[in-house]
């Protein structure tokens, strides 16, 4: 049972976790990339996985320094690419528990067609997505999570796109376990991250995080207060917002567990696959 | 090899190169592949497909070339021997992951089955045009090893070789073959698996676990920490420390690292480098070749031998790293080189830049799929 | 001093307590975000006059007898730097 009070000390975590020699770690002030990670480690203890399996993944970009910093086995790949070393890792040695952690502009647009693959094959990989609506790293570049009329360094009079709906998209595809949270629901992330860490299948927990000097600044939200006051004021729970109109829902994020499913994962459909193989040679 | 291979062994046997090049992975030790449909490598593919889950190994058929080779890098570190295989416009999409490959130092083996080009090209045709870009197509500074086949045989060995290299050197090594060799079917020797050498990557001893990418041995190989024995190493593509954390601002780290990476290759030409001349003793005029105008070369050197022509011929097997220092002498030891490829002149512009001006350097192109003939070289020489 | 001493300076980390609550900070790595000043339901907060060797003016429980222990301050800071100690479970 996860609740606020039986959370380990945040110090405590940080000293068992993270590689000391390489704090502080670069993110802005008020980032939300720090909070998310504070979020896995949370998770990943809970779990009680084994830590010399756990191996994570990640792409180009902030939220992509995050394997950098924590004391596990980490492959740090090119942009976009996590998913597609992680399918390599995970299916040559199934024991290694893989997790992708990644932002928005690298999980979703040069990313996108490794993303909905991994889900379609419910590659067996826990995927952490820290949105934050717009490419950090870089300087602030709009993203296709970004939404529609928000400024960004790349659209300076607003957004003229649609955005994705990254866990609508990644449960179509047929995911396991997909949920989205903002940083303020921190119970329900840590509880939904666990059981992404210890689900078959394709596990995605979707982070919105405050971004406060590309995204926020941009935006008229300088300080992460107002982000975190914007990120609660357009974000609605699933079960409300299954009971609210078109209308209302405009503009809204729907937040919450979005799918929740048993299908058998990519390392047990491949076994059949070998299974299957050898009976073939035998009659032949 | 103590486990049955999924084909006959110690034994001759009738195959097209792309299938040969499956088995003698296998039988090298390879247990991961991952790849997607392109003219003429699919057979790769599908051999692999057919045979990998009966070593249980894993064939994976991904999104795209680059995962592919993304695919087979994660593979490699996990701890499994790995490979991927594309013809040229998939190797031109799989640049940046190969980068990332001798960047991190991670053993894998690329496959291009050239075919026609630019763009969409000729599929069905065969070609040698992606030599400059085996060897220079990863942007940045780099080395890495380049193999160049003749025969279905030499597909199967050498495939081989390329996995022990890749292992020695922590380098993805490009198999160089081309359509006509990854379709042709000829008599191959498969030998059985006691008869081959494996070779296989360090691994780290407990006191090189602070700084898994520095030097330790002094042969510019670091031990290769595999993921999940409890190693906690961080693997990156940027220009990394010794311990292998991103150290991105000082001008030196950047530099020793690079060097490193390079001189390793480099500074081991003469174990890698391999090659075959075939009466270049006494001759005056000396073809030089790879991949599947060698074998056109040797019936020309035959034509001109017996029209009393002093030709001799330099058959490449390695396209990179290249002996400069011995290739210079052999060049510069005759009037005339010629150098038949089915390009617009690539290795021929290597040739070219050690040759003195007193040598003559006479390129036979062709292209559109056609294959030079004897004919085509014997002109060439005797012109 | 190199980075690492520096923030190892945190020996020095400030430590309020009272009978219930223990707030422990590692100041060093605080980036003045002021989260935990806004986020905090009691206001228990404020920023202090001193700054870490960075040049972030960090917080300080200065009226700590009013916290709740709701540990809002430790959750949402993205840098480690709070730990709200508590006797109840």
């Amino acid at each position: 049972m996860i609740s606020a009070s039986r959370l380990t000390p945040a110090l405590e975590l940080k000293r068992r976790y993270l590689r000391q020699e390489r704090l502080p770690m670069i993110f802005c002030p008020g980032c939300g990339i720090g909070v998310a990670l504070k979020y896995v480690l949370w998770a990943l203890e809970e779990s009680g996985l084994e830590e010399d399996k756990v191996v994570w993944v990640s792409g180009i970009g902030c939220s992509s320094r995050v394997p950098g910093y924590v004391n596990f086995d980490s492959l740090h790949t090119t942009h976009g690419r996590a998913l597609a070393f992680a399918t390599g890792i995970k299916l040559a040695n199934p024991e290694l528990k893989v997790i992708a952690f990644m932002g928005d502009g690298d999980a979703i647009a040069i990313g996108g067609n490794h993303l909905i693959h991994a889900a379609r094959r419910n590659l067996d990989v826990t995927t952490i997505i820290v949105n934050n609506f717009n490419y950090g790293m870089t300087g602030g570049q709009i993203a296709p999570s970004t939404p529609h009329l928000y400024k960004g360094s790349s659209a300076p009079y607003g957004n003229y796109e649609r955005p994705f709906d990254i866990s609508a998209l990644v449960a179509s595809a047929g995911a396991n376990y997909v949920a989205r949270w903002t940083i303020l629901e921190h119970v329900h992330a840590v509880r939904s991250i666990k059981k992404a860490l210890l689900k078959q299948g394709f596990a995605l927990v979707e982070l919105l995080v405050p971004c406060p000097t590309y995204f926020g600044r941009r935006n008229g939200m300088r300080r992460p207060i107002e982000l975190l006051r914007w990120l609660r004021e357009n974000t609605v729970h699933v079960s409300r917002a299954q009971k609210m109109s078109q209308e209302e829902l405009k503009g809204k994020i729907v937040i919450g567990e979005i799918v929740d499913r048993n299908e058998p994962g990519l390392v047990q459909m491949y076994m059949e696959y070998v299974k299957r193989a050898k009976l073939a040679m035998k009659s032949a | 090899m103590p486990e049955k291979l999924p084909f006959p062994c110690g034994v001759y046997d009738f195959i097209h190169g792309d299938e040969a090049i499956a088995r003698a992975a296998i039988m090298a030790g390879c247990r991961f592949f991952a790849g997607y449909p392109i003219t003429p490598a699919s057979e790769i593919l599908e051999v692999m497909s057919l045979l990998m889950p009966l070593v249980d190994g894993v064939i994976i058929q991904m999104e795209d070339e680059l995962a592919s080779l993304a695919a087979a890098i994660g593979a490699s570190w996990a701890g499994v021997k790995s490979m991927t295989a594309t013809s040229s416009p998939g190797f031109t999409l799989m640049l940046e992951n190969l980068g990332y490959a001798i960047m991190t130092e991670t053993p894998v083996v690329v496959v291009n089955v050239q075919r026609s080009g630019p763009s969409t090209g000729q599929p069905t045709m065969p070609s040698q045009g992606d030599i400059l870009q085996a060897i220079w197509g990863v942007h940045g500074d780099h080395s890495l090893i380049v193999l160049s086949p003749s025969t279905v045989e030499e597909a199967f060995n050498m495939t081989i070789r390329a996995f022990n290299l890749a292992e020695r050197y922590r380098v993805p090594v490009v198999l160089l073959t081309d359509g006509e060799i990854g379709h042709l079917r000829e008599k191959v020797y498969i030998p059985f698996p006691e008869e081959v050498v494996i070779e296989s990557r360090k691994t780290p001893k407990s006191n090189e676990l602070k700084a898994p990418f520095k030097d330790w041995h002094g042969d510019g190989i670091p031990p290769m920490p595999v993921f999940g024995r409890g190693y906690r190493v961080h693997v990156t593509g940027l220009t990394h420390d010794e311990k292998g954390y991103p150290e991105t601002t000082n001008p030196l780290v950047h530099e020793r690292l690079v060097k490193r990476l390079v001189e390793k290759i480099e500074r081991n030409v003469r174990e890698i480098f391999t090659y075959k001349q075939i009466l270049a003793d006494d001759a005056k005029v000396l073809m030089v070749a790879h991949g599947i105008t060698a074998r056109v070369s040797i019936e020309a050197l035959e034509h001109l031998r017996k029209k009393g022509i002093r030709a001799g011929l330099l058959k490449l097997d390695v396209l990179w790293p290249l002996d400069f220092a011995l290739l210079e002498q052999v060049v510069n030891s005759v009037e005339r080189i010629v150098v038949p490829e089915m390009n617009l002149g690539q290795l021929y512009h290597l040739i070219k830049e050690i040759a003195s001006p007193s040598v003559e350097v006479v390129l036979v192109s062709r292209l559109g799929g056609e294959i030079p003939t004897p004919t085509d070289i014997v002109e060439a020489v005797l012109k | 001093m190199d980075q690492l001493e520096r923030l190892n300076r945190t020996a020095e980390r400030v430590v309020e307590a009272v009978d219930k609550v223990k707030i422990v900070l590692d100041f060093e790595f605080c980036k003045e975000c002021e989260i935990c000043i806004s986020v905090c339901p009691r206001g228990v907060y404020t920023k202090s006059e001193n700054r870490n060797t960075r040049g972030y003016r960090y917080p300080i429980p200065s009226r700590i007898e009013r916290c709740i222990q709701c540990r809002q301050c430790e959750i949402l800071c993205p840098d480690f730097v709070i730990s709200v100690i508590t006797s109840r479970r």
